[in-house]
């Protein structure tokens, strides 16, 4: 079966100190399933200070979903690093907006958008 | 093990009885045949009283526990330091019995969890409003239906004073968690609406307290309209819940907007979020809110059923119907779309109606 959502590890870059996971696919429920191991053990052997989640080929999102989001965004913070997203799609973007999630975790549209702020 | 048992004894005799023939027929023995019975008696009796000891009581020992079992009475834990194949039933026997301890014990837990998760399905009842409230000016309609016993969605009329605060509210995910929190900001909502004189106060207030109860993956979604009963006057607050929709009778138009705000449980103060505007309502407008187990209800190919065909229903059965029938051909729309797919999310829609 295929899997609705899979994360692929991008760029880490030692010396901006960041890491890119991409996300492809759509993040419910099932997506969530998917993913929760890799994700897990990859927040969880972190060592870079951000961790950038690279949504452009994220297609969907849902609140559940976020709840994830917010949940590894404060794991991180009590590590003293901090979670970033990037290149969210229109409706992604809107989800996130609608909720006020950008109140809390960094949102970008490009990752120079995040390198130059 | 039996038979093997019997092979040997049987072979044993064979060769010992030859034996015995041999040396009859040669004359070496000089045995008379009183004596080669009694040998046999004796030996037959030892044999049996071991057969006896050590297999036949035994296994009855087994079957008789095993009697017990089956008859679903109270047994007893086989103990046996034998290595054979009686040690390895009554191992066997052991084990299964352990199992079914556990599967007993299992079932009764389970039991008892369901008669609290029963308790608390009430209680959640209990929460929800019995009827809607009747006020000069409005006519309101609300339904709720949840994905599962224990659904994260609330909604609630609450009056105080002039007001009448309406809200509909989505914790994240559902289940026992979210319908524990979906309690306590219904409660606090309801402390704080005496207290306060403003939606906005009231959702500033809940938040602040949510905070510090919630882990960080859960929040709760939420829209508040106020309408005050001197003025005739509708005004909203939101915490970060999906559009709300307002269609205007005048023209058969919708429109549509993000409530704004911030999800109650987020971040510890939202007060710079949060505002109240108010909503210019004319005779047959409706304001219908609603949570996202609609919106992205799916069919059978995954398709979600999405705001647009929401906006839809509502433009469509908006100009001839009142906001019960407007609910009504909402969830008829819906549920067709969705077919015999099982829901996924908790399910609210309240449709206000100024009259």
């Amino acid at each position: 079966m295929t899997p609705t959502l899979t994360i692929k590890q991008g760029e880490a870059n030692k010396e901006k100190n960041y890491q890119i996971i991409r996300f492809i696919g759509e993040f419910d429920k099932a997506g969530h399933m998917d993913i929760k191991d890799e994700l897990d053990a990859v927040v969880k052997d972190f060592e870079f200070k951000d961790l950038i989640f690279d949504f452009t080929d994220l297609k969907f999102i849902n609140s559940e979903s976020i709840g994830y989001l917010m949940e590894i965004h404060a794991h991180l913070v009590k590590r003293e690093k901090k979670l970033i997203l990037i290149k969210p799609d229109a409706h992604v973007k809107e989800v996130l907006k609608t909720i006020g999630i950008d109140e809390v975790i960094p949102m970008y549209p490009s990752l120079d958008g995040y390198l130059n702020k | 093990m039996f038979l093997k048992f019997l092979i040997s004894f049987l072979l044993f005799s064979v060769m010992l009885g030859g034996t015995f023939w041999v040396m009859d027929y040669t004359g070496a023995g000089g045995f008379s045949l009183e004596v080669v019975g009694i040998f046999f008696c004796v030996l037959a009796a030892y044999v049996l009283g071991t057969f006896f000891f050590f297999i036949v009581k035994p296994i009855r020992t087994v079957l008789s526990q095993m009697q017990l079992v089956m008859n679903g009475k109270k047994f007893k834990k086989l103990y046996t330091k034998r290595v054979d194949e009686v040690g390895v039933l009554a191992h066997f026997f052991n084990q299964v019995t352990e199992g079914f301890t556990k599967v007993a014990e299992d079932v009764e837990d389970r039991g008892r969890i369901l008669d609290e998760l029963s308790v608390a399905v009430e209680l959640q009842k209990e929460i929800f409003p019995d009827a809607v409230p009747n006020v000069d000016g409005l006519s309101i309609v609300a339904k709720n239906r949840p994905a599962t016993e224990l659904g994260g969605d609330i909604y609630d009329f609450i009056e105080s004073r002039d007001k009448l605060y309406i809200y509909i509210g989505d914790v994240t995910g559902h289940g026992v968690t979210a319908g524990l929190i979906m309690a306590m900001v219904n409660a606090m909502i309801a402390s704080f609406a005496e207290v306060y004189n403003s939606a906005k106060e009231v959702i500033i207030q809940t938040n602040r307290h949510i905070k510090k109860y919630v882990k960080p993956s859960m929040y709760m979604t939420l829209v508040m309209l106020s309408w005050d009963k001197k003025s005739k006057t509708m005004s909203y607050v939101g915490a970060g819940h999906e559009h709300i929709l307002i269609y205007r009778k005048a023209n058969g138009e919708m429109e549509d907007f993000v409530s704004g705000g911030t999800a109650l449980g987020m971040v510890n103060d939202v007060s710079s979020r949060v505002q109240e505007n108010g909503i210019t309502l004319g005779k047959g407008d409706m304001i219908i809110l609603y949570t996202d187990g609609i919106t992205e209800a799916k069919n059978a190919t995954g398709e979600l059923f999405g705001l647009e065909r929401l906006k839809q229903s509502i433009t469509e059965y908006a100009p001839s119907y009142s906001a019960s029938g407007v609910s009504h051909h909402i969830s008829e729309d819906m549920a067709s779309f969705v077919g015999d797919e099982s829901q996924i999310d908790d399910m609210t829609l309240i449709v206000v109606e100024k009259t």
